[in-house]
């Protein structure tokens, strides 16, 4: 597939249910996740998206997050 | 092509989901729902079944229909509503402490009678909604609240005794591999009869801290480690005495149902009393 028409990934975080465990940092082969500087309303210093462009849609990080709070659209 | 999210089966109001950070029971109730949807499951022909403790409350989370029982009785009931009701697709959802301790003998009886359960045991070595005190799957030596020197006793292997009950299915998986565990509990789910999903899952609050595993990850990392196929565990020299444990599908059979077989003695007993 040529690279115009490759599917894109769009990772997110839900930052109100991240409880900042870090498994999604330890399994994303691209390193595309890195903690926030704030913290949610449960006390938890969440996790963002910092690369999202280099995501290739492993879904390793959705199997993974124990609060259900990535989810990948594609386009 | 997009994948299962399992989210039409989840109850979003109620998050965030109440377990630690890093929990693994969040981690088996996502490959649940997804699951749920690969196989094309309608809500209203899923009970859930749940007992008591931390991974017992993930019937608040779960849009089907639930029953929420007694601490170590859940096997039973789920019993019930099967044989009431054989349409139904009964998944039942149980701690270590839960299924395999106080609930033990029920594990035992429910493989027996091959009833068409779908168990999912969520093995994190220890009680955990009452402090982490120690279970019947806890390791020898491992500490916990109740063994602050080391446990006595030795941990159950609850695959082993599933199969040696007579389940038609037993698979072990841990929560580092979610896909991994989603597949298992897909076949769980489509097989008659007895299945038991043992899932290998950290208590991060708990037995991690208490067992030179400070940080959530530290417990990922040890799973990933230690669960390993059954030919590499059979070359591993210490096998046992290092902690290592067998992960995959243990036992596939398909031995006939209690519901199945109790259709044909009734039919036996129509025939003789002349069909009626
Ligand atoms: C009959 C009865 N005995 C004891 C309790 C107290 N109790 C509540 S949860 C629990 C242990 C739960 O441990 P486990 O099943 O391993 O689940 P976890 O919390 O680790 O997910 C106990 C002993 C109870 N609720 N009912
Ligand atoms: S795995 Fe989920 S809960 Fe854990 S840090 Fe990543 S987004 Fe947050
Ligand atoms: S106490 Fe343990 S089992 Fe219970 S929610 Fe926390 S990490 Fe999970």
């Amino acid at each position: 597939m040529d690279k115009k028409n490759r599917i894109k990934f769009r990772p997110s975080v839900n930052e109100t249910n991240c409880k900042a465990c870090g498994y999604c940092q330890e399994c994303c082969p691209k390193k595309i996740f890195e903690p926030s500087d704030k913290f949610n309303a449960q006390g938890y210093q969440y996790i963002t998206v910092v690369n999202g462009d280099t995501c290739t849609g492993c879904l390793q990080c959705v199997m993974i997050c124990p609060d259900l709070a990535i989810s990948i659209k594609e386009e | 092509m997009s994948h299962a999210t399992g989210l039409e089966y989840l109850r979003k109001e109620a998050l965030p989901l109440m377990w630690c950070s890093g929990c693994g029971n969040g981690i088996t109730l996502g490959a649940m729902l997804r699951a749920f949807e690969e196989l094309r499951y309608k809500k209203n022909e899923v009970v859930v079944v749940s007992g008591i403790g931390c991974w017992g409350k993930a019937d608040d989370y779960i849009m089907t229909n639930a029953l929420h029982t007694t601490h170590g009785r859940a096997l039973t009931y789920a019993t019930g509503v099967k044989a009431a009701n054989p349409e139904l697709h009964v998944v039942v959802l149980m701690g270590d402490g839960d299924g395999a301790t106080i609930g033990g003998n029920h594990l035992i009886h429910a493989a027996r009678r091959n009833m068409d359960l779908t168990a999912i045991i969520v093995n994190n070595f220890n009680y955990g909604m009452t402090g982490g005190q120690f279970s019947a799957t806890t390791p020898a030596a491992s500490i916990t609240s109740t063994s602050i020197a080391g446990n006595p006793e030795r941990g159950f292997d609850i695959c082993g005794l599933a199969e040696a009950a007579g389940a038609n299915y037993v698979a072990r998986e841990t929560v580092a591999n979610g896909a991994m565990l989603k597949k298992r509990i897909v076949e769980a789910l489509g097989k008659k009869g007895f299945s038991l999903v043992e899932v290998i899952s950290p208590c991060t609050t708990l037995f991690g801290p208490r067992n030179k595993m400070k940080q959530p990850i530290d417990m990922i990392r040890w799973m990933k480690e230690k669960g390993v196929p059954r030919a590499k565990y059979e070359q591993l020299a210490n096998a046992e005495a290092d902690g290592y444990f067998v992960t995959g599908k243990l036992v596939d059979k398909d031995y006939p149902d209690f519901c199945a077989s109790y259709e044909s003695m009734r039919s036996r007993i129509n025939v003789r009393a002349g069909g009626k």
